[in-house]
C-alpha cells in the first residue's frame, strides 16, 4: 500500500509492506517543491519517537538529516523539520514543536506553515501576542526570541524549535510590572492596547540595544511598530521614560 | 491639579489588563466546537456571476459547509439596513438598493462577499475557500467620482440613474447667489478630500454562537456599539427578537468610525451559527479589512467665498461630488450631508450659505463614518478658502479669520445652515493658539530657514465642529432611522461600592477611568470603588455606542441623571434613618448630611439600609439602582485653532513638520491627560490624511492600495511632538458642560497643514496642493509653479 501526503511545499510517501502491521512502514521518501516549481527528491531521514499516538496506530516524529532540511532560522542554523504520520488514515499529521516561553518549556504541535504568532496564540493559549496585518508591518506581533524582538508572524512555529520566547506575559516578574510596561501605564502610552505588547517588546529590544535613545532614536526605531490610537507621542515618552528608568 | 474626581489627571484603571497581555479582544475567544470561517471575496469590481461550484472546496480537508447568498435568501434574510435616509431636493427619497450580506448574482466592488467557507480549521477554511469556483462575467466598473458622473457611465444600480443616490441642498440657494453676485471679492477653489482606509489596528472579527436549547444567539463582534448592532441585525436582517439575541463587543482595538457600521459578516456568522448548530469565527485579515473596512471621505468640490471690501465674509457656495461607494453603508448617506454642509458657517457670520451634495454609487468599497466624519472635509473646504481668500486680498490671515469671528455676546448664535451654537469664545482659542505655536516669531524662522535653502510655511485652521449626535427628534427630522440618546445605569451596591453600566463603547478612549471619575466626583467615593461595564447587550440595559465624539456628552451625561435619581432616593432614605425632613438632608462629598447640623450618613449607610429595609421609609422600594436615558438637547460644539509650521526642501519636496500647536475648546475636561492622548491621535490621522494616506483605485476598480505596502500608515517617525493647549467654555446644555475631543485632532489638523505648505510655496506661486501632500506632490507643484 501507498501513502502520498502533500504538506506545502513537501511531499511526503511511504509504503506499507506488511498489511497486517500496518504501523511499521518501511520506505519513505520526501520530495521538495523548488522555488520554480519543479521536485527534488531526497531520501534520508531518522525515525525518532514511533508509535507514540496512542494506540491509533503507528506515529513518528521524522527528523530529515540529509534533505530537504533547508529551512534555516534567522539565526542562520540549520532547524530541524519534523513531521508525525499516520498510517492508517493516510494523513500526515502535525510536527511537534518544543520551546522556552516565558521561562517554562512548552511543547505543542504545528504544521509546516504554522506560522509562530498562530502557535503562542492558538495553540499555547497566549493571546496577548497580537496580529494586524497579514504582510509583516505593524508589529503588534512582536515577541523576544532569543532575546531580541522578532514578529512572530514573519516566523514558523517550527523555526522556533528549541528557542526560548518571551511574550507580554512573560514581562512581568513575580506581579512585579517591567519598567517598561510601568512607563506605558504612567504615560499613557496606550489607548486601545492592541498594539502595546509589540511596542513594549520592541521597545525593551531597542534599550537594550541602547541605554539612553534619543527621540529621534526611538521613532526610527518603533518604524515596524504601528499604533493608529496614540499618534505615538506618549509612546516615545513612555520608552524614553522606561529607558532611564532601566538604565538607573 | 485635583487627584480625584474632575479634572485629575488619573492614571488609567483599564490599562493594567493591557500592559499584561491579559485584555480579551474578539479574537481571543473561542467558543467549545468552533468551526472556523473564511469569506470568499470579489475580486472583480463589477461583474455578474454566472455561477458558484463549491463541490471541489466540499471535499477539501476539514470543510463543513460553504454557503452563499441564495441560501441566505433561501432562509428569508434581509438586507443590511441604511440607518439614514436623505431626500433630493425636490423631497423625492434617496435611492436606496438592497444589501444582502452575500451577493447573489451580482458584486459590485472588490472584497464584496461571495461565499463563506467554513471549516475545523481557520487553514482549512482559507485553503478551501480557494477550491470554490465562482464564474465571473466582468461588466464595466465604475472606479471613482469623475467615472460615475461621466456623460453615458454605465450603472452601478439600474435603479440609480447616473449613479446617483442623492442630490440634496442645505441653506437660502437664491441668498447665497446674490450675495455672490454682488461681492467685491470671490475666491473660489476646487478640491479634493483623499479617500482613507481607517486601519483600526485590530482588524474586525466575529463569532456566531447558536444555543439550541434556548433558541438564543450570542455574537461577539469588535463593534463600538453593539445595542445598535442588535437592533439592525436583529430587526432588519436576521428577524430575530432581542431577548434572544446578545451582542458582546468585548477589549476592541480601535475604531475610529470602521466599527459602528453593522457589517455583512456579522450577519453571516450568527445566522450559520445557527444552520451548523456550532460556533463560527471569522477574523479579518488585513487584506479583508482594506476592502471590507468600510472607507471615509472622497469628495471633490468647488467652493466658492464671497467677502466684502472689508474682507468681511458675505456668501458662501459649495458644491460637492461624495462617493458613498457600492452600497449605502450604516451612515453613509448622513455623513456628506448633515455632518458636512451644517458646519460651513465654521467660526465666522457668513450670512449666506448654500450647498450642494451630489452623492454616487461606484463600484467601491462603501463610504462611511470615519474620525471626523463629515466634519474634516467641511473644515477643509473652508479654512482652504479662508487662506486663499487672505492671499488673495493681500490681508493677514489672522485678522481676517478675526474680523469674521462669532462674538462671545453672539451665542447662541443660529447659523445659516440648520446648526444653533451654544457657546464659544473663538478669540480666546486662537489666541492661545497662536501663543503656543510662538506664531509672531515665525518671520525670523522663516529667514532663517531660507539660509539654509528651505522653504518655511505656516498654517492656520481655526474650526467648530458638532458632537454629541444629537437630539433624537431633530436627527428624526433630518432622516436618522434610531434614536440617539444614551443610557446610564448606576447601580449602588448593599456596601456602597458602585458599579456603572452605560451604553457607551470604549475601544481605547479610556472610559472605564474618565467615567468613574464622574461618578467619584458626584457621589464622593474613591475611583477604585467604582467599576463600568459596557460593551455586552446582556448586562447593560440599552445604549446607542460610541462615536461622533458623544460618549462624555451624552452618555457621561445619562451616568450624571442616573446619579442625580440615586441622590433624590438616597436622601429620602436618609432623612428617614435621620428622622429629619426630606427638603433638610443635602448631599456632598458621598454624604447625606442634616443641614445646620452635625448629623450625617455616608452613602455606603443609606445603601445598606436600602438593601436590608429594616428600618425604611414607608411606600418606598428598597434598593439604590437608578437607570437614566438621556436625550441631549443640542449638538455640543468643540471648537479649536490648529497651527502648523512646515520646512520644506525644494530639492525632494520632502515637508518636515516642526510645528503642530493645537489650542482646543473641548468643554470641561474630566481627565486632561486622556483629552490630551485622544488630540494626540486625531492629530496623527489628520497629519495622515494631509501627508501620507490615500486610498487609490485603479480605473477598473482594482484596489492599488490594499495592504500597509502600498497605504501609507503614519509611523512614528513621521511625526513630532505636538502642542496641546486648551480655552475653555462649557457647554451650556448639559449637566456636564462637556463638548467632546474625540475627533478635534483629524478635523482640524489637515487644512491647516496644505496652508502651511502652500504659504511655504507661496513665493513660487503655488496656490493650492491637493493631500496627501507627498515629496512628489509638492516636487511638481513648485517645479510646474517655477515652468
Ligand atoms: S502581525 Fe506581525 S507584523 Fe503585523
Ligand atoms: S493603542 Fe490602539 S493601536 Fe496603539
Amino acid at each position: 500500500m501507498r501513502k502520498v501526503v502533500r504538506r506545502g511545499n513537501f511531499v511526503f510517501t511511504y509504503v506499507i509492506e506488511n498489511d497486517d502491521d500496518p504501523t511499521t512502514p518501511s520506505t519513505f521518501r520526501v520530495y521538495k517543491k523548488e522555488g520554480d516549481g519543479s521536485w527534488i527528491a531526497g531520501a534520508g531521514f531518522e525515525t525518532t519517537r514511533p508509535g507514540t499516538d496512542g494506540g491509533l496506530g503507528c506515529s513518528a516524529t521524522l527528523t530529515f538529516t540529509e534533505h530537504p532540511p533547508t529551512l534555516t532560522t534567522p539565526r542562520d542554523e540549520p532547524c530541524r523539520l519534523f513531521a508525525r504520520f499516520h498510517p492508517l488514515s493516510g494523513s500526515l499529521s502535525m510536527p511537534t514543536v518544543s520551546l522556552t516561553v516565558n521561562g517554562q518549556a512548552v511543547e505543542g504541535e504545528a504544521e509546516g506553515r504554522t506560522l509562530l504568532v498562530d502557535f503562542i496564540r492558538e495553540t499555547l493559549g497566549l493571546t496577548g501576542t497580537h496580529v494586524g496585518c497579514d504582510t509583516s508591518q505593524c508589529g503588534a506581533c512582536v515577541v523576544h526570541v532569543g532575546g531580541a524582538s522578532v514578529k512572530s508572524c514573519t516566523m514558523l512555529a517550527v523555526e522556533a524549535d528549541g528557542a526560548d520566547v518571551t511574550t507580554v506575559e512573560g514581562l512581568a516578574t513575580n506581579g512585579t510590572l517591567h519598567p517598561m510596561q510601568t512607563a506605558f501605564h504612567e504615560h499613557h502610552g496606550l489607548q486601545c492596547g492592541f498594539c502595546t505588547p509589540g511596542m513594549m517588546l520592541s521597545g525593551i529590544d531597542l534599550v537594550g540595544r541602547n541605554a539612553n535613545p534619543s527621540e529621534h532614536e526611538v521613532r526610527e526605531w518603533l518604524e515596524g511598530n504601528l499604533c493608529r490610537c496614540t499618534g505615538y507621542h506618549n509612546i516615545v515618552k513612555a520608552v524614553q521614560a522606561a529607558a532611564a528608568e532601566m538604565g538607573g | 491639579m485635583p487627584e480625584t474626581g474632575i479634572g485629575a489627571a488619573l492614571l488609567r484603571k483599564e490599562d493594567k489588563r493591557f500592559i499584561t497581555g491579559k485584555g480579551k479582544y474578539v479574537d481571543d475567544i473561542n467558543r467549545p466546537g468552533q468551526a472556523y470561517a473564511y469569506i470568499v471575496r470579489s475580486p472583480e469590481a463589477h461583474a455578474s456571476i454566472a455561477g458558484i461550484d463549491a463541490s471541489e472546496a466540499l471535499k477539501a480537508p476539514g470543510v463543513v459547509a460553504v454557503l452563499t447568498g441564495a441560501d441566505m435568501a433561501e432562509d428569508g434574510v434581509g438586507g443590511l439596513p441604511a440607518g439614514w435616509g436623505i431626500l433630493f431636493q425636490d423631497g423625492s427619497p434617496m435611492i436606496e438598493p438592497a444589501h444582502p450580506p452575500m451577493v447573489v448574482d451580482r458584486v459590485r466592488h472588490v472584497g464584496d462577499q461571495v461565499a463563506v467557507v467554513i471549516a475545523e480549521t481557520k487553514a482549512q477554511a482559507k485553503e478551501a475557500a480557494g477550491l470554490v469556483d465562482v464564474d465571473y462575467q466582468p461588466l464595466p466598473a465604475i472606479a471613482g467620482l469623475s467615472q460615475a458622473s461621466a456623460e453615458g457611465a454605465a450603472l452601478v444600480w439600474d435603479e440609480a440613474p447616473g449613479n446617483i443616490c442623492y442630490d440634496w441642498g442645505l441653506g437660502d440657494e437664491a441668498a447665497t447667489d446674490a450675495a455672490l453676485e454682488g461681492a467685491a471679492h470671490v475666491v473660489t477653489l476646487d478640491l479634493v478630500n483623499n479617500r482613507l482606509i481607517p486601519n483600526a489596528i485590530e482588524p474586525r472579527a466575529a463569532i456566531g454562537d447558536y444555543d439550541a436549547t434556548d433558541d438564543s444567539y450570542t455574537l461577539y463582534t469588535t463593534s463600538q456599539n453593539p445595542h445598535v448592532i442588535r437592533l439592525l441585525m436583529g430587526a432588519f436582517v436576521l428577524g430575530l427578537p432581542e431577548h434572544k439575541l446578545r451582542i458582546v463587543a468585548p477589549d476592541v482595538g480601535g475604531g475610529f468610525g470602521s466599527k459602528i457600521f453593522h457589517y455583512a459578516e456579522e450577519a453571516i456568522m450568527t445566522w450559520a451559527s445557527k444552520r451548523l448548530e456550532r460556533p463560527v469565527k471569522w477574523t479579518a485579515e488585513r487584506s479583508e479589512s482594506f476592502m471590507s473596512d468600510a472607507h471615509g471621505r472622497d469628495h471633490i468640490t468647488h467652493a466658492e467665498l464671497a467677502l466684502d471690501a472689508d474682507g468681511k465674509f458675505v456668501g458662501l457656495r459649495v458644491n460637492t461630488a461624495a462617493n458613498l461607494g457600492a452600497y449605502i453603508s450604516t451612515f453613509g448617506a448622513a455623513v456628506p450631508t448633515w455632518l458636512y454642509a451644517t458646519l460651513f458657517s465654521g467660526c465666522y457670520t457668513t450670512p449666506a450659505i448654500f450647498a450642494n451634495v451630489k452623492a454616487y454609487f461606484t463600484n467601491t468599497v462603501p463610504v462611511d463614518a470615519y474620525r471626523g466624519a463629515g466634519r474634516p472635509e467641511a473644515a477643509f473646504v473652508l479654512e482652504r478658502l479662508v487662506h486663499k481668500a487672505a492671499v488673495q486680498l493681500g490681508m493677514d490671515p489672522v485678522e481676517l479669520r478675526k474680523n469674521n469671528f462669532i462674538q462671545p455676546d453672539q451665542f447662541p448664535y443660529q447659523t445659516p445652515v440648520a446648526l444653533e451654537y451654544d457657546v464659544g469664545d473663538y478669540d480666546g482659542t486662537f489666541d492661545a493658539a497662536l501663543e503656543l505655536a510662538d506664531y509672531s516669531g515665525f518671520g525670523a524662522r522663516r529667514e532663517e530657514a531660507a539660509t539654509r535653502g528651505k522653504l518655511r510655511g505656516i498654517g492656520i485652521s481655526t474650526f467648530v465642529e458638532a458632537c454629541g449626535i444629537a437630539p433624537s427628534a431633530v436627527a428624526g427630522q433630518l432622516g436618522a432611522r434610531a434614536g440617539l440618546f444614551e443610557v446610564g445605569h448606576v447601580r449602588v451596591h448593599p456596601t456602597g461600592s458602585i458599579t456603572v453600566f452605560t451604553g457607551s463603547h470604549s475601544h481605547g478612549q479610556g472610559h472605564e477611568t474618565t467615567f468613574a471619575q464622574l461618578v467619584s466626583d458626584r457621589l464622593g467615593l474613591p475611583e477604585d470603588q467604582v467599576e463600568i461595564v459596557h460593551g455586552d447587550t446582556a448586562q447593560v440595559a440599552f445604549g446607542m455606542g460610541t462615536y461622533g465624539s458623544r460618549s462624555l456628552a451624552v452618555g457621561g451625561s445619562a451616568i450624571y441623571m442616573a446619579m442625580e435619581k440615586i441622590i433624590a432616593k438616597g436622601t429620602i432614605i436618609a432623612a428617614h434613618l435621620m428622622e429629619a425632613a426630606v427638603e433638610d438632608v443635602v448631599f456632598d462629598k458621598g454624604n447625606f448630611t442634616v443641614a445646620g447640623t452635625d448629623k450625617t450618613k455616608a452613602l455606603g449607610e443609606v445603601a445598606f439600609a436600602a438593601y436590608v429595609p429594616h428600618n425604611y421609609p414607608e411606600d418606598l422600594e428598597p434598593g439604590l439602582d437608578e437607570t437614566a436615558f438621556y436625550d441631549p438637547k443640542n449638538f455640543t460644539f468643540p471648537a479649536g485653532a490648529h497651527i502648523v509650521e512646515v520646512e520644506i526642501d525644494p530639492d525632494t519636496g520632502v515637508v518636515d513638520l516642526c510645528g503642530v500647536s493645537c489650542a482646543d475648546d473641548v468643554g470641561r475636561i474630566i481627565n486632561p491627560m486622556i483629552v490630551d492622548g485622544q488630540m494626540h491621535g486625531g492629530l496623527a490621522q489628520g497629519i495622515g490624511q494631509a501627508l501620507l494616506e490615500s486610498c487609490i483605485y485603479d480605473d477598473s476598480g482594482q484596489l492599488i492600495t490594499g495592504s500597509y505596502m502600498n497605504y501609507t500608515m503614519p509611523r512614528a517617525a513621521d511625526l513630532p511632538f505636538f502642542k496641546t493647549g486648551h480655552h475653555i467654555t462649557n457647554c451650556t446644555h448639559n449637566p456636564l458642560g462637556v463638548k467632546g475631543v474625540g475627533e478635534v485632532g483629524s478635523i482640524g489638523v489637515p487644512p491647516a497643514i496644505i496652508n502651511a505648505i502652500v504659504d511655504a510655496l507661496s513665493s513660487a506661486g503655488v496656490e493650492h496642493i491637493d493631500m496627501p501632500a507627498t515629496p512628489e506632490r509638492v516636487w511638481r507643484a513648485l517645479q510646474d509653479a517655477q515652468a
